[in-house]
């Protein structure tokens, strides 16, 4: 087992954070190298030191929050719902960061914080045109002539009635 | 709702590509929308496109085989289409028979409009009911994009073909019946369909001894730049018996796909 109560992850550009292992087994990938004794180094991780602070901040919240769920502290309930709607807004309102915190959950396995996310992003193409949505998350129309035309012809029904 | 727009925009050390997301997240987050959001999200760009599949499926319980459902990804059920009969499909429209099979009809899926088409008992020479095998029927063409549309139907145990145009009340036959074996082209956009050309297949296997091929059904694919007639077939062998049994016994066997090279 184990000695150390704590694990560090390197980041992408070489920023170490020092995290406590209750916290980081919300990810799944992390839980297996604590489980197989691979944790007792640095973990390197592809992701950036924004990304991963930003996993990790969420990451203690969650544990922070299950762990106080038996206390009916209502103080703090109203905190940590402040928090989460916080964690929101900076996300949506910031693709870049978005994109990045998919592709971490995704990689760190951390389904509570994948399912928000993409919630998140769904949230965010409701309601819109193929267009507006293009503009949002700045994706480029990469069909050709043709393509665009036979998406039209297959899809351009849908939206008649 | 308007996008909510980023007043101050950190300048991006990578920068993101919604459009390479994985295909996991991308499914993970389109199977949070409505149907015809995901249909906008199709269109937003090849990757998002490739990844937005749709599925018609009969019910799979033998008392509800009529029933036809929509499914989206991951095999949820969108739409239920109860006792309605779907008969075929193009351009996205189906077409549907209601309970009693007596009124087929044009539906958008998404948005539920109907268009009525006129009943079967038009057609001069239906014997019996309609039934779902043997009456397919397809929108020639888009019937808002195009304004012109209509629908071609198979009826008569597979034998014979009607079609229907806009604003007309009643369905017509064709000159010259289909006939088993044979491939027709067909132009719509004539005022009366004209038939382009008629080829003839030679059907799999030559009736041996007691074995006859008996097409189940027939499709023209394209492969390769060929176009091929693809059979599947079952072959019913007859088995002579003793008067004193009971008579001619049936064995279906297992049914190959059998291609016949196209001859033009």
């Amino acid at each position: 087992m184990a000695t150390t109560s704590t694990v560090k992850l390197r980041s992408g550009d070489n920023e170490v954070f020092e995290v406590e292992k209750q916290v980081m087994i919300q990810s799944g990938t992390i839980r297996n190298m604590i489980e197989d004794d691979a944790a007792d180094g640095e973990i390197p991780l592809q992701i950036s030191s924004r990304n991963l602070a930003k996993v990790v901040e969420w990451c203690k919240c969650m544990q922070h929050r299950d762990r106080n769920n038996n206390n009916d502290n209502k103080e703090e309930e109203e905190e940590e719902e402040e928090w989460e709607k916080k964690f929101d807004e900076e996300v949506s309102e910031d693709k870049d960061l978005h994109f990045g915190l998919l592709l971490a959950a995704n990689y760190l396995e951390i389904p509570a914080l994948l399912h928000r996310l993409c919630q998140l992003a769904a949230d965010i193409v409701k309601g819109k045109t193929p267009e507006e949505i293009r503009r949002t998350f700045n994706i480029k129309k990469d069909f050709t002539p043709e393509e665009e035309e036979a998406v039209m012809d297959e899809h351009g029904w849908a939206f008649h009635d | 709702p308007p996008a909510s727009k980023t007043k101050k925009r950190r300048t991006p050390i990578l920068s993101s590509n919604w459009s390479d997301l994985n295909d996991d997240i991308l499914i993970s987050i389109l199977a949070r929308l409505s149907p015809l959001e995901i249909i906008c999200a199709s269109m937003v760009c090849s990757s998002w496109n490739r990844i937005a599949p749709w599925l018609l499926l009969p019910s799979e319980t033998e008392e509800a085989r009529n029933r036809a459902k929509i499914y989206k990804l991951k095999n949820r059920v969108c739409k239920d289409f109860g006792k309605w009969r779907c008969i075929g499909s193009s351009h996205g429209w189906l077409i549907l028979l209601d309970h009693e099979r007596s009124c087929p009809f044009l539906l958008n899926p998404f948005s539920s409009t109907r268009i009525l088409l006129p009943p079967p008992e038009t057609i001069a020479d239906i014997v019996g009911y309609l039934d779902g095998e043997g009456y397919y029927a397809t929108p020639s063409s888009h019937p808002y994009l195009r304004k012109k549309y209509g629908a071609i139907v198979i009826y008569n145990n597979k034998s014979k073909l009607a079609f229907w145009k806009h604003g007309e009340v009643t369905w017509h036959n064709f000159n010259g019946a289909s006939q088993s074996g044979t491939v027709e082209a067909w132009d719509f956009k004539q005022h009366v369909p004209a038939m382009l050309m008629r080829v003839t297949a030679p059907l799999p296997g030559r009736p041996e001894d007691m074995t006859t091929p008996v097409v189940v059904n027939s499709y023209v694919v394209e492969s390769l730049g060929s176009i091929l007639l693809a059979v599947s077939f079952n072959h019913i062998i007859r088995k002579l018996t003793k008067w004193t049994e009971s008579g001619n016994e049936a064995k279906i066997q297992p049914s190959p796909v059998w291609i016949v090279p196209n001859p033009w």
